[in-house]
């Protein structure tokens, strides 16, 4: 019985790398598909502009947009892929250099405020790994604020065995039914040019691979809360 | 001084080959350009040629020899491997990028999704290289 187990859990394991390796290869020649066609579409759009009409200008924009739009997603695909098909490089990272690292990297628009209150701590992870938690978290929370004046605070815990991390934002919120659906694969709630719904559940998946746990408290219309814990020791 | 280069283009794909030759063709600095499809391909051109290029732009995902695979074997030839190589890919693969370094690479470029990018980052790379020295084979 037991060994029947064991058996099955090494063939699941297996099938879920294949599975891995699969969805990497193919996101990664569909990528080369797109920057081709994406070359071919800047041409056409180069030679022509002046020789179509402003609705065809207009659709060919919108054909760039979809383009750059399956881009991300490929992207997207690649990196969650990727989450546990390599094994981690742990280095010493302090959080507080790292996240506004992060911060000065995203395109953050003048109206949204994004401040860290308190001291954040000096973790032993993997810095890829912990970059994508805080990026996509950080900017779901600017990318779909509706404030005039958009706020979004980054704090933490710290409790005997973890660290209890908090982004706390004054954008739409998110309806109770969504609170756990959002952490699924491409489950996106509103719609904005660059989102497509892997953020959280790349956020997801490296957390699970320390051990950590992410939820969110919100209320529609105030803002959200997402929390997300990692454990001082972790099993890797 | 800005010199013009002889470049060496190892691409399979002829869009790819496309963008390229589109994007030198606007440029001030006249380079020349040798195309190889494959590895293989680019090692016979090496091989044949008295004048070596002054510059290898490579890709990594090309049939038969791929880059990763001539990569290595300029890197171990004693005549092939001062000619500095920058790899252009549409991967950015961690695993790509230690394996490239490790070798030796004069740099490694991600193609970017749209031309314009594209162009811009082949013109910044062309342009360094240009007012450099080389090893003359």
């Amino acid at each position: 019985m037991m060994h029947q187990k064991e058996q099955l859990l090494q063939k699941l394991k297996y099938q879920n790398e294949q599975l891995n390796d699969y969805a990497h290869l193919v996101s990664h020649d569909l990528k080369s598909s797109l920057r081709s066609l994406s070359a071919l579409l800047s041409w056409v759009k180069e030679d022509c502009i002046e020789k179509i009409g402003e609705e065809s200008v207009g659709n060919l924009n919108l054909m760039e947009a979809k383009i750059e739009k399956m881009d991300q997603f490929l992207e997207d695909i690649i990196n969650y892929s990727e989450i546990g098909a390599t094994s981690l490089k742990i280095t010493t990272i302090d959080l507080n250099k790292k996240v506004s690292k992060i911060i000065d990297s995203l395109h953050i628009p003048q109206n949204i405020k994004v401040v860290v209150k308190g001291n954040l701590p000096v973790l032993n992870a993997d810095a890829r790994r912990l970059r994508q938690v805080f990026q996509n978290l950080i900017s779901n929370a600017v990318n779909f604020n509706d404030k005039e004046n958009g706020l979004i605070e980054i704090g933490v815990e710290e409790a005997e065995d973890l660290f209890t991390f908090s982004l706390k934002d004054n954008g739409q919120g998110i309806p109770q039914e969504y609170h756990e659906k959002i952490f699924n694969n491409f489950t996106t709630l509103g719609y904005h040019e660059k989102s497509t719904g892997m953020g959280l559940s790349i956020a997801k998946r490296v957390l699970d691979l320390y051990g950590g746990e992410i939820w969110v408290e919100s209320e529609v219309s105030k803002g959200s809360i997402f929390y997300f814990t990692i454990p001082k020791k972790h099993h890797q | 001084m800005r010199k013009s280069l002889n470049i060496l283009l190892v691409e399979d794909d002829m869009i790819e080959i496309m963008k390229f030759n589109r994007t030198i063709s606007k440029l001030a600095c006249h380079h020349n350009i040798i195309e190889a499809k494959n590895g293989e391909e680019a090692l016979d051109i090496l091989y044949n040629n008295e004048s070596l290029p002054d510059l290898i732009l490579l890709d990594l995902n090309m049939p038969k020899i791929n880059g990763l695979e001539f990569l290595s074997i300029i890197r171990n030839n004693n005549q092939l491997k001062y000619i500095p190589t920058v790899i252009l890919t549409s991967s950015n693969d961690h695993k790509d990028v230690a394996d490239c370094h490790q070798l030796g690479i004069a740099g490694y470029l991600v193609k970017p999704l749209k031309f314009s990018d594209y162009s811009e980052s082949i013109k910044t790379v062309l342009d360094y290289w240009c007012f450099n020295e080389f090893v003359q084979a």
